[in-house]
Order: structure tokens, then sequence, then C-alpha cells
């Protein structure tokens, strides 16, 4: 029954700690740096000057936008990609460029000389909407297919391009009507009940700083046996590895998670108030629920890496490690909500409910594939401690239960 | 320049706390011993003394210069800590290198002196282990190595012999006291072994005061006629316990020899004996604090 | 030359067993990054966009460590008690690492230049520094006061983080990504707050233990 008295004994620890509350100040000022984001949406009324935008899932327009933006850039040889998130220009060679072309040629149904005079005469660019789309697809031609062509002309790109999945279906935006922008506001009322979609905004925010934030608090506590010379002294108790390290790991969890529940709860009693005026039934518990199924994966991953690297080179090069981890999920981040397999899954709008439930799978996939390797990292730890107890992991030519005092 | 330290009404506070009271000393060359037990003040003293820590309130010169000057103070000094760490990746001649360039010595000097000096304290073959992978006594000596690289008039050593086993620990007190010179060496310790081999003079602080300052020998004098030994039987030893200060006792079967503190015979079969270091440091401390 | 010889070797012993895996680190960061950013045929926005929202965080990297050594309060005594004040062993190692941090930033400043990115040079090449510098003293600064090493790197990526959502509006003058508006007087402004840092960051080693001691002495 040692756990629980270690495991509370970590968090009296925590609450000691300048890091802790570093990072406490940290996320309440990120966090109130955006809450203007957090107005409250209005009803659409008829006759309105614009009611946003929204992206066409029209089959035809989708391809002949895509069919526009390709052409364009084919012919300057010169695509756009975001392969981490930050612009780069893929020039293809002369044999990728004939395969694009043969991609071209099955979607527009025109050879290359048809193509050109096309090209020339409609003012094609790859700056074209939608709605300026001049030139036409095969008749022949299935989404599917479509499709398909599509996958082959990003992997030519190297990934990263207009043409990727997560992208294509999003590449007609035509403005909104009146019907859609209700839709959308009805959704967020009454399916989401209010606070679902806040909740996912709350989420989308939040989620930026808690990928990195714990790996700080992790690194701190790992290196505190080194800085109070206490390895040996620790190493010689009854207490197992096991108990040690996952006292340490859940306590940085949950002292992280507190604070995120507290703005929770602030955020919960503020929508209850408006909601309660209103006569809208908001889901009290939609900013609990929310956080713990989609924030709490970020902070088990990067409170794991934090101590499970430094448990193993006695350094804070976990920050590091998380630190380009964060740098390159923040990169690759679809806004819209394109989760796939990013550690930081972006939802960077109030409502979009659709995209949320088309995409909902693979993000219930995504986080629990990220809490498995959080656990997975978290078991590797206490063997990394387990070793180095029993001092069978080396440092510097001695076994490291033997280094006296503070390397 | 006058060969001694000066120290003249020093007090020393830790915040509210003051752990050092009205300190008078003046240390001459030779060894010279700081006693008292855990927490008696004598590492902020020897941190004082080394420029670590600044005066609060007195007046503490070394050789002359005032111990606010602290690049002049520090270029006369060197300073062994109780716990001596060094960059753990550096091997130990680089370690020893590094540590003359920031005690002020030319390359040249460097060159010449490191050397000797690791062949002085056993280190020579281990010049390029990696200071990570020394031993503690290892480490030890490499530390007293480093505080005399730059030819120091005094030498500030804590605490030892701490962290070390038997054998190198009579290792060391002879190190110490073969570089000793006509040095002034300023040895803090809570062991009295420490002190016995080579110290003339003493000082025992407890508590942040000075208890006791002059000559070993006229410590021990202090003692005469105070110290017994004896043999009883362990049932014996609560009762004379609870009436006497024991300075050390020896278990052998069913019987105790011990020695004990007594201004007159205690009891039958009790033998006045010399006084050491240890007994004259007990009687010291159960005169003026009453109890040990 | 004995004087210079002994600051040399200062700076051999940093790079040599210090600062080489912070450098070596960046080195390789900015060696990868044409695998996922492009640095070819960049117009002036979108290479600013690499200079302030990737080459600069190497400050973080290069400068917030100069006295993780030390960060062993044993291994601080030791060095405190000698000749050679450690105040000028940390005004040597600030220096020195600025100076590679100088040139990693420049070698990569010619790198997309040579990759046919239009851009003003030494204005890039300026602004980014500043924003390096200033990343660096902000992680100097936080680890000299409160003590530990993912402070130092923590206040900084914040800042950077800061800057991200809303940061415009939010850090005005500190705005880090300004040259992607075209704008330079914010980079002025963080040099100078950088270089304040660094002075705190330095006063408080050298002045900390006096003022302490000297105010509670006073007191009693």
């Amino acid at each position: 029954m040692m756990f629980p008295s270690l495991f509370l004994n970590e968090c009296r620890q925590t609450l000691k700690c300048k890091t802790y509350y570093i990072i406490i100040i940290c996320m309440l000022i990120f966090f109130i740096s955006q809450l203007s984001a957090f107005d409250m949406i209005n009803k659409p009324e008829p006759n309105q000057e614009s009611y946003g935008f929204t992206f066409s899932s029209d089959e035809r327009l989708i391809m002949e936008t895509a069919l526009q933006v390709l052409i364009g850039e084919y012919n300057a040889n010169r695509y756009v990609t975001y392969p981490i998130g930050f612009y780069k220009e893929v020039t293809l060679s002369e044999k990728k460029q004939a395969k694009m072309l043969e991609i071209i040629r099955e979607i527009s149904g025109l050879d290359e000389d048809e193509l050109k005079a096309a090209y020339e005469s409609n003012g094609i660019n790859p700056g074209v909407s939608a709605e300026q789309a001049k030139l036409s697809i095969a008749e022949d031609i299935s989404y599917e297919r479509f499709m398909e062509l599509m996958k082959q002309a990003d992997k030519l790109l190297g990934g990263g391009s207009m043409y990727r999945k997560s992208y294509i279906k999003y590449i007609a935006r035509v403005p909104a009507s009146f019907n859609e922008a209700l839709q959308a506001y009805n959704d967020i009322i009454y399916k989401e009940r209010l606070t679902g979609a806040y909740a996912r905004l709350f989420c989308d925010y939040l989620g930026i700083v808690l990928a990195i934030l714990p790996v700080f608090l992790a690194v701190t506590r790992a290196l505190r046996d080194k800085r109070g010379g206490a390895n040996q002294v620790i190493f010689s108790k009854k207490a197992g590895s096991a108990s040690i390290i996952l006292s340490r790991y859940l306590s940085t969890v949950l002292m992280i998670m507190l604070p995120v529940l507290a703005i929770a709860g602030y955020l919960s009693v503020q929508f209850l108030y408006y909601g309660a005026n209103e006569g809208i039934d908001v889901d009290v518990f939609a900013f609990f629920k929310y956080s713990l199924f989609w924030l709490l994966p970020a902070v088990m991953i990067s409170s794991s890496v934090g101590i499970f690297l430094t448990e193993l080179t006695q350094t804070a090069i976990a920050i590091v490690a998380m630190g380009i981890w964060w740098f390159v999920s923040m990169s690759v981040a679809d806004l819209g909500g394109g989760y796939g397999w990013n550690l930081i899954p972006r939802h960077n709008t109030i409502g979009n409910y659709q995209v949320f439930i088309d995409n909902f799978k693979i993000l219930v996939l995504n986080r629990i594939g990220y809490s498995l390797l959080a656990i997975l990292l978290a078991a590797a730890a206490v063997l990394v401690y387990d070793l180095k107890r029993r001092g069978k992991l080396a440092i510097y030519g001695k076994r490291a239960s033997n280094i006296k005092g503070k390397p | 320049m006058s060969a001694e330290i000066k120290i003249s009404g020093l007090n020393q506070f830790y915040g509210k706390k003051q752990v050092l009271k009205d300190i008078n000393l003046n240390i001459g060359t030779g060894m010279f011993a700081l006693l008292g037990r855990n927490g008696a003040g004598k590492t902020t003293l020897m941190r004082v003394l080394a420029t670590l820590l600044p005066v609060s309130r007195g007046v503490v010169t070394v050789c002359g210069i005032p111990i606010s000057m602290e690049a002049q103070i520090r270029r006369i000094t060197g300073y062994l800590p109780q716990e001596f760490s060094f960059y753990a990746n550096m091997t130990v001649y680089e370690a020893m290198d590094y540590l003359g360039v920031l005690s002020g010595l030319s390359k040249a000097d460097r060159q010449e002196k490191i050397p000797d000096l690791l062949a002085k304290v056993n280190l020579l073959t281990k010049k390029k282990v990696k200071v990570g992978a020394l031993s503690g006594g290892m480490k030890r000596r490499l530390g007293i190595a480093q505080a005399i690289l730059h030819e120091p008039k005094v030498l500030i050593v804590d605490e030892p012999t701490a962290g070390l086993d038997a054998e190198e620990r009579v290792r060391f007190r002879n190190l110490l006291s073969e570089i000793a010179g006509d040095r002034i060496v300023i040895l803090s310790t809570h062991i009295i072994a420490d002190i016995e081999a080579s110290c003339e003079r003493i000082a025992v602080l407890e508590e942040g005061e000075i208890i006791y300052n002059g000559t070993v020998s006229d410590m021990l004098r202090l003692a005469e006629g105070k110290i017994y030994s004896a043999q009883i039987k362990k049932t014996d030893l609560p009762g004379i316990k609870a009436k006497y200060p024991i300075t050390s006792m020896v278990s052998s079967g069913n019987h105790v020899s011990l020695r004990l503190i007594s201004d007159e015979k205690p009891f039958e079969g009790a033998c006045l004996c010399e006084a050491g270091i240890e007994d004259a440091y007990m009687y010291l401390m159960q005169d003026k604090r009453g109890a040990i | 030359m004995r004087y210079m010889e002994r600051e040399l070797q200062i700076l051999k012993v940093n790079l040599k067993h210090f600062i080489l895996p912070h450098l070596l680190l960046s080195i390789v960061l900015m060696g990868l990054s044409p695998l996922a950013i492009g640095i070819e045929n960049l117009d002036a926005q979108r290479t600013a966009r690499v200079l302030e929202m990737f080459t600069a965080l190497s400050g973080i990297i290069i400068l917030t460590p100069v006295c993780l050594p030390e960060q062993n309060s044993d291994i601080r005594e030791l060095v405190e008690v000698k000749y050679l004040s450690y105040t000028r062993v940390i005004l040597a190692r600030i220096l020195e690492n600025l100076f590679f941090l100088m040139i990693i930033i420049g070698f990569y400043i010619i790198w997309l230049k040579l990759n046919n990115c239009s851009f003003p040079m030494l204005k890039y090449y300026l602004g980014t520094l500043a924003e390096a510098f200033f990343l660096g003293g902000l992680g100097f600064c936080a680890f000299m006061i409160l003590g530990q090493i993912a402070v130092g790197y923590l206040l900084p990526l914040m800042y950077y983080i800061m800057a991200f959502g809303g940061g415009r509006r939010l850090l005005g003058s500190l705005y880090p990504f300004s040259m992607i508006y075209g704008s330079y007087r914010e980079k002025f402004y963080l040099a100078v707050l950088g270089l304040v840092l660094f002075v705190v960051g330095v006063g408080y080693i050298h002045f900390y233990k006096k003022l302490r001691y000297r105010k509670r002495a006073d007191k009693a």
C-alpha cells in the first residue's frame, strides 16, 4: 500500500515546485489571451449580407476546382506543398512531370495540346476559385477514381500538397447560404447543446500548450533526485521502481490536469448561466468530457516523454525532443478539423459539427493510440529506472548505481 | 605581509538566524583545527574565509588583506569544500587544467605543476579518467590537489575526511600533513582523529560560539585528573551512564571497558588515566553546556 | 598575452565540454530543414517566416544554457572561490555562444540566398539575430533567477507560443514575427530587451549574494 502514499507525497512536492506555478501562469495567460475567440454565436437572420463560407461537397465542383489548381501548377512546374506546415515549392523532374500530365489528362479528358490551348484561352492559374472554374472534367471519371489520382499526385509531390485527402474535400470554398448557416447554428444549439462546440474550441487552444508544458514539470521532477544527490538513497529503499516512477508520472499528469479542469469548470458555470438566460439546454459536462478525451492524452504523452528521456539520459534532452515533436505537430495541423494522427488535433472554429462527426472515428483512434503510447513510455521509464537501480546502466564507465553525490 | 588570519567580532547571520556569535580568532602558520558538532557553524566560518559568504558584522583579514577584497584573497587561499564535485565529463587532467586557469595560472605554470601535484596525490595514473568515474577518495585527493595548485598561503579544508573509508582517511591525513609546510592550514572537522595526527592549535565551536581557543596540549590539561577508565559489567552500564559522561566505550562479552569524566574517583575499580583529545573535547562540552 | 591565454582556455573548455552538443543540435536542425521546409525560391515574406518562426529558435538552444554546467551548487561554489571571477567566466561564455549563434544564422542566411530566395540579406540577418538574442536572453535570465533549466527553456517557448495566437495584438512592439509583415522596428526593441535580460541575469549572479546578506545583516 505504498503507492497511494508515494503518489500523494509526489502531488504535495509538486505544490512546492516553482516550475509548476510558472506552468499554471503560462497556461492561464495563454487561455486569457485567446478568450476573445469565445464570443457567443448569433442566430443567422434572413437577408444578411453574408453567412460566411462553407465547403462545397459537390463532387463535380471539387473535381473542377482541383483540376484548375493542378493545371496551373503543372504549367509553371511549381507546386506548393506544406509538408510540415511551412511553405515548400516542389519542382518535378521530367519523368514526374510526365506522370502528372497523365493524371491531368485522365481527369480532364484532354491531351497536351488541348490542355495548353484551354490554359491560355481561359487564363487558368492556381489561384482561381471554384466560382471561376472554367475547365470541365472528363464525363466518364468517377469521384473515386479522381480521389485515387489525387492521391498519386500528392505522392509525386512528396506529400503536403493541396491534393492530399484531408485537404481536397475543402478545396471548393463557396459562400454559405442562409439555410446552411442556420443548420450550422442549430447543430451547435441542439446537437452540441452549445457547450460541445465551445468545448472543442477550448481543447483546440489549450491543446497547443498542453502538448508541451507538462514536459517541463516532468523533467524538473526527474532531475530533482540528481540535483539533490538523492539517487542512491532512493535506490536502496524498499519501494518498487514501478511505484516510484508511476507515482511521479501520475502525479505530474494529475497536477497538470487540475488547473485544466478548473478552467473547464469556470467555463461550464459561465455557459450554464448563459444557457439559463437564453433558454438553451447546455451540456454542463461538455468541457470536462472534452478535456479528458481530447487533452488528457497530450498531457500523458508530454509527461511520459519527459520522464522517460530524463531517466534515461539524466539531462533535459526531453525538452528538445518534445519541442521538436510539438513544433512539427503544430506546423502540420489542419486547423479545420482533419485530425489524422496529429498529437495536437486542431478544431479552430466554433461548430463545424459535421467535420467533427466525419472525423470522429479517427480522432478516437488518435487519442487512444497516444494514450497507449504514453503508457508504453511510462513503462519504459520504469524499466530504465530499475536497470539503473540494479547497476546495469553505465554512465562514464561507472555503473549508474555507483555514481556518488551529484554528477 | 603577515602570515596570519585575524577574525575580530565576527557575527554571521542567515536571515534572522545568527549562526556565528562574536568570533575572535588569530590563526598563524601551521595546522589549525576547528572542532565542533554538526551544525556548530564550522562550515559557515570556512565559507566566510573562502569569500563565499560576505561578512555580516565584524572584521576579518587574511595575511593583512581585508576579506572584502575578494580577488586578492582568492589569489592566496585554496579551498576544499565539504562536498567536492566537478564537471563529470572532464578528465582529471582537464579538470586540474581548467581550475588552474580559474586560479590565474599561466599555461607554463600549469604544465609544470599539474603532473607533479597529481603524482603527489597519487592520481597521475588516473589523469585521463573522467571525474565522474572517480571513487570518493580519488575525488577528495583531486580536491586537495586543485586547492593547492596555485600555491596558496592559506588552505581551507572543510571536513577533510568526510565520506572516506578508514584507509583513505589515514592516507588523506598524511597527505595534508605533507603539504602543510609553512602555510596556514585550517581544518574544520567533527572527527577527533583528523586532529590527533598533526594539529597544534585548536578552536572548539559550539552553537556558533568559540568555547575553546588554544593549543591541543592546553586543552588536554583542562581535562587532566578528570578522566577515568574502568571495566564494568554490562548490567551496571545504564546506572553509570546516568551519572557520568562517557567518552568512549568498548564491549567485550559481558563486560564493557569505558572512559568517563568525573571530578573525583567515581567508583571502586576506576583508574585515573591520561586525557586524550576526545576526552578533553567531551569534558569541554560538558563543562560549557552542562550535559552531553 | 598571459591574460588572453587564460580567457582563450575558458572559451576552449566551454566549446569542448559545455556548448558543443547545443551547437551541434542547432546545426543538425537547420541542416535537416530542407527535408521539411521549403528553402528554395522563397519570396521575402516566406523567407521571413522561415527565419522568424524557425531559425531564431536556435537562440534558445545556444544562449539559455550558458550556466548549465554550474547548476550543481557544489561545482558552482568551487568555481566561485577562484581568482578569476565567475562573472567574467559567464561573460566570456555568453560572448562565445553569441559568436557561434551569429555564425550559424549567418550560414543559414547565405544558404537561403544560394537557394534563390529573394530577401534583404543584412536586414533579415540582423532581424533574426535580434529575435534569437532576445529568446536566449529570456531563457538565460529565467534560468539564473529561478535556478532551473526547465524554466529557462519554458519561458522563451511560452513567449513563442503566445506569438502564434493573436500575438501581434498581444505582444505589440515585442512581436517576434514582424518581418513577415515587413516591419523591423520590433527587432530593435527585442535586441535591446535581450541585452537588458542578459545584464539582469549576470547582475543577479554577481550581486545576489551580497545584496541578500547585506539586507539581512542590517536588520539583525
